[in-house]
């Protein structure tokens, strides 16, 4: 068998679904702090691994955006987010990484919840998202995630950089998984895009002009551009459309750490006390849960008809 | 046989050391650090250990040549994940395993300070050394023959008579003397590294374990802290606090509230990390370095 093999047969007995290995040059348009070169000198190669969402976790966050039922969106939190990244993903890194080591190789891991990095915007080390498409798990959606042919984006991700050099994945190449144009017409009664159009903070382009391009592997992205930041209001719950117990008002204009940083100090108590046991997760999640794109019937069923746009 | 099925579960679940001493080891510890204070019927103490992985390692070093983000697999893969996910959970089977036999399991977290107002009491270290892991270091942590001090560790505490393993007799790891004319700055590579000076000059400190004696400098501790909580400027401070010349608990309690609300937020999930572990990382004990 393998190391390749060796190592996928690792990430699917620990209850991931999804594994795949990139060569380091398809991250040479990454940027220069974000290069795995970087993180890890003579790395060669970039792994991938992915743990699709539970239909019962997707529910619960359905059950407050469509239905206003708040109590039991810990199952979200936790179950959605928070349990998949820490008992899941990050552990089965490190037993990729144990056994990588065994075998004479060093190996990097990158936390699957990691924001590392705020001064510009917040962003991990390296992108788990852009790692995933790089190593052919499927490719990026307009709302900016990564979009797997089965499960659309609801899929959470953690990477391994390391020395050995595996037998790389194709990237992507069928049909395209995001159709922006054709899901605003038949999603979107012709107005929006769907992730655009349920965003809390409606901060993703919804013109379908303003995108960031990049480059992997040969291959061209573009997906909408978007408030980092203000996004971030929104995945902490710091206003009530996201599940924020107390509104807290957004400064006007552009925001950067510090103003995340003053709405984290004003949140009401009993939400702080949420996290205590989830360390950190996402109480909005709109652009991932509305798409169209992988919704199981079950979840669906659950909207009660309502679409969010 | 327990003691085997024991060290088959430690090391199917991912562990690299379990070993077993019996209390009496122990028995010249100061009052409340015995494992009897603790749990009076206990019989045997289980050590158990995972090694910090070398891209871990590498991590740490990243962020002290400038590139801080790395910190964040450090705090994570290489203190927080070892410590809840690895060594707390097997603890949690073992102690699971000893019940259905009718004994008492009593785990020790791996990342415990029981109290953070009081000095360290090394708890987890002496066990170790007990169960024959290895030596006292200089800097006062953990020497193993093959991960030196790259090692997170925890406790199991037991009324079950175990067999136990044998304290390590093999050659002395850590040379203080030979450390310093290598380091090329006339004292041991931890003390020279270290961005708080919490590590002292000589080997003034003896603890006695299982009839050895172990040498080390003495730690300030709460210095120690100011570097591992990220508040000193050769730390990873975002914004460094400036440390006084005596540190007490009530300066590192003070200290933490003025750090900068990042570092707070960076935390979230780990929880707890180690910003610093300088001595640990750059240690040149270990085999397998």
């Amino acid at each position: 068998m393998t190391l390749k093999q060796r190592i996928k047969e690792l990430v699917f007995s620990n209850g991931l679904d999804y594994i795949g290995i990139a060569p380091i040059e398809r991250f040479v348009n990454a940027p220069e702090d974000h290069k795995p070169s970087v993180l890890l000198s003579g790395a060669r190669s970039v792994i991938s691994m992915g743990k699709r969402l539970s239909k019962g976790a997707l529910i619960s966050h359905s059950n407050f955006y469509h239905r206003k039922i708040r109590d039991y969106y810990f199952t979200y939190l936790w179950f959605g987010y928070g349990a998949n990244n820490l008992h899941f993903l990050d552990e089965t890194a490190l037993i990729v990484t144990r056994l990588l080591e065994k075998e004479g190789f060093i190996a990097f891991p990158i936390m699957a919840s990691g924001i590392e990095d705020y001064r510009k915007a917040p962003m991990a080390m390296l992108s788990h998202r852009h790692a995933a498409v790089a190593a052919g798990l499927g490719e990026f959606g307009w709302n900016n995630l990564l979009m797997t042919p089965d499960a659309g984006p609801r899929v959470r991700l953690v990477t391994i950089i390391t020395t050995a050099e595996l037998e790389p994945d194709p990237m992507y190449s069928e049909e395209p998984i995001c159709d922006k144009e054709r899901c605003k017409k038949e999603f979107g009664k012709g107005k929006n895009y769907p992730c655009a159009g349920a965003c809390t903070m409606k901060v993703l382009d919804r013109s379908g002009k303003r995108y960031w391009e990049v480059e992997i592997g040969g291959r061209i992205y573009r997906y909408a551009q978007f408030d980092k930041f203000k996004s971030m209001w929104a995945s902490l719950g710091l206003c009530q459309a996201a599940l924020g117990k107390k509104e807290i008002p957004l400064p006007r204009g552009k925001i950067a750490m510090s103003e995340i940083i003053r709405g984290i100090a004003q949140v009401d108590l009993a939400q702080s006390l949420e996290m205590v046991v989830a360390g950190r997760s996402n109480y909005c999640g709109r652009c991932l849960n509305e798409c169209p794109v992988g919704m199981p019937k079950e979840v669906l069923d659950s909207f009660g008809g309502d679409r969010p746009c | 046989m327990l003691t085997q099925e024991i060290k088959k579960i430690a090391l199917e679940s991912h562990l690299d050391y379990v070993a077993i001493a019996p209390v009496e080891r122990l028995d010249k510890l100061p009052e409340s650090q015995r494992p009897t204070d603790i749990l009076p019927q206990a019989k045997s103490v289980i050590s158990l250990g995972i090694k910090i992985n070398k891209g871990v390692i590498l991590a740490n070093q990243r962020a002290y040549q400038g590139l801080r983000p790395a910190i964040y697999t450090y705090l994570w893969h290489g203190y927080g994940l070892l410590n809840l996910h690895f060594l707390d959970k097997t603890a949690l089977k073992i102690v699971i395993r000893l019940e259905k036999e009718g004994f008492i399991g009593y785990p020790i977290g791996a990342r415990t300070v029981e109290d953070l107002s009081k000095p360290y009491d090394f708890f987890h270290r002496n066990v170790a050394i007990a169960a024959g892991l290895g030596e006292i270091g200089f800097h006062s942590q953990t020497l193993t023959p093959d991960d030196g001090p790259r090692v997170r560790l925890a406790t199991v505490l037991t009324s079950a008579e175990l067999e136990p393993d044998p304290m390590y007799g093999g050659p002395k790891l850590c040379n203080p003397t030979e450390c310093a004319e290598k380091s090329g700055k006339g004292e041991p590579i931890c003390k020279a590294i270290c961005p708080v000076h919490a590590i002292g000059s000589e080997e003034s400190v003896e603890t006695e374990i299982g009839s050895k004696k172990f040498k080390s400098a003495k730690l300030d501790q709460f210095k120690c802290m100011w570097g591992n909580w990220g508040l000193h400027q050769d730390a990873l401070a975002i914004k460094p606090i400036p440390m006084p010349e005596r540190v007490t608990f009530n300066e590192v309690f003070e200290a933490l509230k003025k750090r900068d609300p990042v570092q707070v937020v960076e935390l979230m999930i780990p929880g707890r990390g180690n910003y610093c572990d300088r001595c640990i990382v750059e240690c040149p004990v270990g085999r397998a370095t």
